[in-house]
């Protein structure tokens, strides 16, 4: 397996585990879902600091004042704050996961090994453009938009609900 | 008073781990731009920039270099 990926391998090797995410299914999808979730702490980051940064610091020192501990302040203060950064985040990560992953998973494995990282949006792409299945093609991909519409209204409806904005 | 002396050690440094977690991965995509491609493909590939910049087109810049594999990669 010649690729910049070696290195990890020859030391996970030494680590005693045997790494080939070209071979093993599971070691791909990790491979794969690490990559991706690397790619976006930066984006998550820069929301939940802006989130942190536009609580009061009044309220977290009203807290301090009255005994509240460290543990106590950030479950009834900076949490219940948070939430509706958090619910944002969830939602936007979902989508990403969903449709923007298709980049990293057509760099790393192209869906393999034997489909294990074909994600919907990588076989709607594959069936359609390589596969010339122009007709499964658009179905899937009006299946995969229902999916997301449905997670997406299933957050809003259950978890939304849950979340109070200042 | 909220953040005292040990708490504000271990969050900036639980921060800088986290940042070293986030640009590993650009140090390497970086020194890897340094590098022919023997030494990238390499087992434990280094982690100190070539010596040579530009050893694999010689004698072009970066921004040449960058402008050229956008044509020459075309012709696949």
């Amino acid at each position: 397996m010649r690729s910049p990926l070696r290195s990890s391998r020859v030391a996970l090797r030494r680590a005693g585990l045997d790494w080939n995410y070209l071979l093993n299914r599971r070691q791909a999808l990790l491979l794969v879902i690490l990559a991706a979730a690397w790619k976006q702490v930066s984006y998550n980051f820069l929301f939940f600091l802006a989130g942190l940064q536009a609580i009061p610091k009044t309220l977290v020192e009203a807290a301090a004042l009255d005994g509240a501990g460290a543990h106590r302040r950030f479950w009834r203060i900076v949490f219940p704050l948070l939430a509706p950064t958090s619910f944002f985040l969830l939602v936007v990560n979902i989508v990403y996961a969903f449709f923007d992953t298709f980049g990293i998973i057509h760099n790393v494995t192209q869906g393999g090994p034997a489909r294990a990282t074909e994600i919907l949006v990588y076989k709607v792409w594959y069936d359609g453009v390589v596969g010339l299945d122009l007709g499964g093609s658009a179905a899937q991909s009006a299946i995969l938009m229902a999916i997301v519409i449905a997670l997406t209204a299933l957050q809003f409806r259950y978890i939304e609900r849950r979340v109070h904005y200042a | 008073m909220v953040s005292s002396g040990k708490n504000a050690w271990l969050a900036h440094a639980v921060l800088m781990l986290g940042l070293a977690v986030v640009l590993f991965p650009v140090y390497v995509a970086f020194v890897a731009s340094s590098l022919p491609l023997a030494d990238i493909l390499d087992a434990p590939m280094t982690l100190v920039p070539g010596q040579n910049p530009q050893p694999i087109t010689a004698r072009r810049s970066l921004w040449e270099r960058v402008a050229a594999c956008r044509f020459e990669h075309r012709g696949r």
